[in-house]
């Protein structure tokens, strides 16, 4: 197997370890190509891997027990799934899949807690980044509680917007009503609204971002503390 | 069997390019009347008039099967009080 090179690596965890501790774990590290629709958990099964994206987007769902979906959270190279394995929880909380073609580094549930054991600082970095991802799941709360689905809409939108290259992203609108918790005919709306704006466009399974300060003007209320508090939790940790 | 839920306001047109697998024309239907419920509900907490809004919904070849008008669907829940 070969061993990454931590400077090539774009997974934001990976690349913040100091040298030697990454050195530790490096071993453990397979490359895998993920498009989009792979499931890599299922809620309730045991985790096989670990995954630290370098580029793409997954998406954290919660399912009630009638079988309603809603995103519960989002991530790309700013993280790892499944947070619920820093805990020492063997079994997923819920249901991840892969919305936009990602590709990963993935380590065994085996391997992962054997560095959380032994190494400090990877224990450091994700445990932060768990808390992270806690306070982004906070804020979709309160989102979901108050703001309109043309906001919450771009706030998805900035979000994703965050985590790939370039300002194309392929998101199906039947990605979005979930995401949403709405139904479809909400979101073909409320992209009509945006793209009317001139901060989008939208076409078939993509949306491509054509002013990104407007649309961050528009989301205001509903965008950017959760990024705000990320980049103060991943700052100066070693 | 695919179907498309394109929304109409005055005029303009919506269309849903996308569309959503039912296996029953009436599933397809009662869904279309929970998403104009959906919409026209959003409208009235954005404080948004209901006026001339509908939306149709066609199968895969383009036949359209029904023409919700927001006012209608929005009419029906409305009691009159004695």
């Amino acid at each position: 197997m070969d061993i990454p090179l931590q400077t090539a690596i774009s997974n934001k965890l990976l690349a913040l370890l100091p040298a030697a501790d990454f050195e530790e774990v490096a071993g453990d590290l397979q490359h895998v190509y993920l498009p989009r629709g792979t499931p890599i958990g299922t809620s309730g099964e045991p985790i096989d891997y670990l995954y630290f994206l370098t580029s793409g987007i997954g998406s954290v769902i919660a399912r009630t027990p009638d079988g309603h979906r809603a995103e519960a959270g989002l991530f790309g190279f700013d993280g790892y799934v499944p947070t619920s394995a820093v805990a020492d929880v063997e079994l997923h909380s819920h249901d991840v899949n892969i919305q936009v073609d990602a590709e990963a580094y993935r380590m065994t549930y085996a391997d992962f807690r054997r560095a959380m054991e032994t190494n400090r600082n990877f224990s450091r970095v994700v445990v932060r980044a768990m808390e992270a991802f806690s306070i982004q799941l906070a804020y979709t709360l309160v989102s979901n509680a108050i703001h309109d689905v043309t906001v919450r809409l771009a706030r998805w939108l900035l979000m994703c917007h965050d985590r790939v290259q370039g300002d194309e992203i392929a998101l199906t609108h039947e990605y979005l009503a979930i995401m949403l918790a709405v139904r479809r005919p909400s979101v073909t709306t409320s992209l009509h609204l945006l793209e009317g704006s001139g901060f989008i466009t939208s076409g078939r399974g993509k949306v491509t971002i054509r002013n990104r300060p407007g649309l961050q003007m528009f989301a205001r209320d509903a965008y950017g503390r959760p990024e705000e508090e990320y980049r103060r939790l991943m700052k100066n940790l070693f | 069997m695919r179907y498309f839920f394109h929304i109409r306001d005055h005029g303009e047109t919506i269309l849903d390019e996308e569309g959503d697998e039912f296996d029953h024309p009436e599933d397809a239907a009662a869904s279309a009347v929970q998403a104009v419920q959906e919409l026209a509900s959003a409208r009235i907490k954005d404080g948004l008039v209901i006026d001339d809004q509908r939306l149709d919904l066609c199968d895969e070849n383009g036949v359209l099967l029904l023409s919700l008008s927001f006012q209608d669907v929005v009419r029906k829940q409305l009691k009159p009080q004695a």
